[in-house]
């Protein structure tokens, strides 16, 4: 026995065991190096987008919400009558953001520059007696406060009372196709009917009483600040919004305006006002003004990471095209 | 009561005629009995180790495959991101590029990053083993197919083509 288990042989064996612990030792160390890219893939998958790959987009949101009412602003301001006066309001706004703006951003370590860009001019028509039915100057009833119109933004109304006995209140774009808006009703409450060359629908609350209005934000979609599908989108998807079916230049048209009093605001470019209400403001009767209908400006983010440069149209209250 | 005939030990083999024959046999008993210990345990540690370096094999696998998900999903969310930065204005930004660093490898193997069209996809692949991960991109700008290694990785909007591309960072 003993001559069988010399040392040659425990040495193989010993060599054997040897090579496959060793053998094992490095599987192991490798299913530790594989354990630990598991781990940082966690940690990896938990990490965040790019900084500042969403603040580009958000600060540019930002910037134009205030560009935005900043011409509503000067657009409503009667003292702003000319062309030049409305543009400079623009510009100082547009400085104004540049210079408070830059420092934020630089301090979160992004770059911001704005500059403006040029400018597209319009038509404020609006009404701003609330006890005014809706009629012109000369009391028409049935009117076209502008005709040949490219575009419309920002159109509202703000209704003290309504009529509901007869023919219904219409606001109505009219091209080839034709857009409407009807305000009618009951003795407690009033339907907003919208009526596209393919399809309508309405928006029903309660009738305005005394110190109560009734709003309807035509191109934001509310009515009393809620949401109104019939100004903006059906549950099918069907677009219902202000002009949707209308191509080209089209009128825009007042029926039966006499039946409602209210106040009433919307921004044109391009076609010929009305020659029935007054050119300049006027406290009592139906005005049209000097507008800026949109701005450009150009935007730059400049980040570690982000880089994101472009011209933004700022024309509040527009609806998709 | 037995009794014994010749020259006999207790088991019972003839020393006298197969002394020499029966020592030769306990030792090939004894030698076989060692090549089969050797030739098991060769064999059990073999296994064990096809069988273990098969397992690390396969869970390296996995771990690549997981790791290139994490890493396309990122890459995917900077082409969308990018898509919104093209779709979000009534005109195409002038530049929109998210640059991002990942690791150059992934358990120790390189990678590369594809962007391809028809579907709108990122595509990463890695070298030793070859493991690929399909992440699908929804965008609305097109997608130009483009390649970068894995690593540092830029997209961006190629004004040009009116196209996403993502590029060596």
């Amino acid at each position: 026995m003993a001559h069988l288990s010399g040392a040659g042989e425990r040495g193989d064996r010993g060599q054997l065991l040897m090579i496959a612990v060793l053998v094992l030792a490095a599987a192991f160390i490798v299913l530790a190096l594989v354990i630990n890219s598991a781990i940082f893939t966690e940690n990896l998958a938990t990490r965040e987008d790019v900084a500042g790959s969403e603040e580009a987009l958000e600060y540019r949101a930002d910037v134009t919400a205030s560009i935005d009412a900043a011409i509503v602003a000067g657009n409503e301001d009667h003292e702003l009558a000319t062309d030049a006066e409305l543009e400079a309001h623009a510009r100082n706004e547009i400085s104004t953001l540049q210079n408070r703006g830059g420092l934020v951003q630089a301090i979160r370590g992004g770059v911001v520059d704005l500059s403006y860009d040029t400018k597209q001019m319009g038509d404020r028509i609006a009404q701003d007696n609330t006890s005014r039915n809706l009629t012109n100057d000369t009391a028409s009833a049935d009117w076209r406060p502008a005709t040949g119109v490219d575009e419309i933004r920002n159109v509202g109304f703000e209704l003290t009372e309504v009529d509901t006995r007869g023919e219904p209140f219409r606001f109505r774009l009219e091209g080839g196709d034709n857009w409407q808006l009807s305000v009618s009703g009951d003795s407690s409450e009033v339907a907003i009917k919208v009526d596209t060359p393919t399809a309508s629908a309405q928006c029903v609350r309660d009738e305005p009483t005394a110190g109560d209005p009734l709003t309807i934000d035509v191109t934001g979609a509310s009515v009393n600040g809620e949401p109104c599908h019939a100004l903006h989108r059906l549950s099918n998807g069907t677009q219902m919004w202000l002009g949707t079916g209308v191509s080209g230049s089209f009128d825009l048209r007042f029926q039966n305006s006499d039946r409602v009093n209210g106040t009433y605001s919307m921004v044109t470019r391009g076609g010929t006002p009305d020659t029935g209400i007054e050119s300049g403001y006027d406290s009592d009767e139906p005005y049209v003004v000097n507008a800026l209908y949109s701005v450009r400006f150009d935007y730059s983010y400049q980040g570690h990471a982000v880089a994101y440069n472009g011209t933004v149209l700022s024309a509040p209250g527009e609806v998709p095209p | 009561m037995s009794t014994q005939t010749g020259n006999t030990d207790s088991t019972g083999e003839d020393r006298t005629e197969g002394g020499g024959r029966a020592v030769d046999d306990r030792g090939i008993s004894i030698t076989l009995n060692y090549v089969l210990v050797l030739g098991i345990s060769a064999t059990l540690v073999a296994g064990l180790l096809v069988a273990g370096g098969t397992f690390v094999e396969d869970q390296r696998e996995r771990v690549i495959e997981d790791e290139m998900n994490v890493v396309g999903n990122h890459i995917a969310g900077d082409i969308e991101q990018v898509d919104r930065m093209v779709q979000v204005g009534v005109t195409k930004p002038d530049q929109a590029v998210i640059n991002q660093t990942f690791q150059r490898t992934v358990s120790g193997t390189t990678y590369n990053v594809e962007l391809e069209s028809s579907p709108d996809q990122v595509v990463l692949t890695s070298n030793s083993p070859s493991v690929t991960v399909e992440i699908p991109v929804t965008v609305q700008t097109d997608v130009r197919e483009s390649f970068a290694f894995g690593g540092e990785t830029a997209v961006q909007y190629d004004d040009s083509a009116d196209a996403l591309v993502i590029l060596d960072g």
